[in-house]
């Protein structure tokens, strides 16, 4: 989790990767206001993890907060983390997992994982239309499509944070875009 | 490129209700002792605790008494089969020794065995 060094990351500047490290081992020491810093940088790149992850709003807020209670209760180790936001998004990752073990029931994602960023009405059917398909893929897909596009991570950051290979993070991310594109009727 | 497909989304962002909700859950559990958070206690972990300790002090209330002796079963023999032996003076007792246990069938075949270097 921790063996991505700063420097490799393509879309996060290293200045945010510092003062996230910052936050987070200010956690460590015990210092609870640098939580809300951390959900600031990050909360919402986890809340999508968990509802794409888990289809579901109630669980996408339980997984969400069972991220921020073991940072709270975890203070060990926090000061070492050298890549933050996949350390946190890994978090999310295992605790979307046991959501859905406890709930032992295939995702379907029924509430609304995008949404449009405009006025404009057509993006607003895009958004609905997008976020079923990418409620058809497969989960680790989905996962890999949604890591690579909204939260920006890099491939081995995504193979990181589900605890895959690099390749095979870089695989179901393309299988996964191909099947979108298929979908949608849009060429490569 | 693959961008476009999500040009104009976003994800949904968690509510302003959401942040405080989590905040406060998470600063609640950083204000617990740290003997407790070293530990990493969290309620299914006392479960299992406690169930340990009621399976621990069970086994020593129910332990320590007199256990009641298991006899093991002997061998049924055959009635003929040992009156015969008698009469030829091998003690019935006399192998048993060295094979225990032995089973009916087992019991049997010596005795047979033994009878016929005797006759």
């Amino acid at each position: 989790m921790t063996g991505i060094d700063a420097a490799d990351l393509p879309l996060v500047t290293r200045d945010d990767v510092s003062r996230l490290q910052v936050a987070l081992a200010a956690v460590g020491r015990g210092e609870a206001e640098a939580l809300g810093e951390l959900f600031d940088a990050c909360g919402a790149d986890l809340y999508g993890l968990a509802l794409c992850r888990t289809g579901h709003i109630q669980d996408a807020e339980d997984v969400l907060q069972e991220v921020f209670v073991r940072l709270a209760r975890s203070r060990a180790g926090l000061g070492k983390v050298r890549n933050p936001r996949s350390y946190l998004l890994g978090m999310a990752h295992r605790a979307s997992i046991d959501v859905l073990r406890r709930r032992r029931q295939v995702v379907g994602l029924d509430e609304g994982l995008l949404e449009a960023t405009g006025v404009d009405q057509d993006r607003v059917v895009d958004a609905g239309r997008l976020a079923a398909l990418l409620g058809e893929l497969p989960d680790a897909q989905r996962e890999a499509v949604w890591l690579r596009h909204f939260a920006g991570l890099s491939f081995a950051e995504i193979g990181d944070v589900t605890e895959v290979p690099t390749f095979t993070a870089a695989s179901r991310y393309r299988l996964g875009i191909a099947r979108l594109r298929r979908r949608l009727g849009v060429e490569p | 490129m693959s961008d476009d497909l999500f040009a104009g989304v976003r994800p949904i962002r968690p509510s302003p209700a959401l942040r405080a909700r989590v905040l406060a859950a998470a600063r609640v559990a950083a204000e617990r002792p740290a003997w407790w958070r070293a530990l990493g206690f969290r309620r299914w972990d006392l479960v299992w605790v406690g169930a340990v300790l009621v399976l621990v002090v069970a086994n020593v209330a129910t332990g320590s008494g007199d256990r009641p002796v298991t006899v093991a079963a002997r061998p049924a023999r055959n009635r003929d089969m040992v009156a015969l032996m008698r009469e030829l003076g091998v003690s019935e007792n006399a192998f048993q020794a060295e094979v225990e246990p032995v089973t009916h069938v087992q019991a049997d075949a010596l005795m047979q065995h033994i009878l016929d270097e005797r006759i």
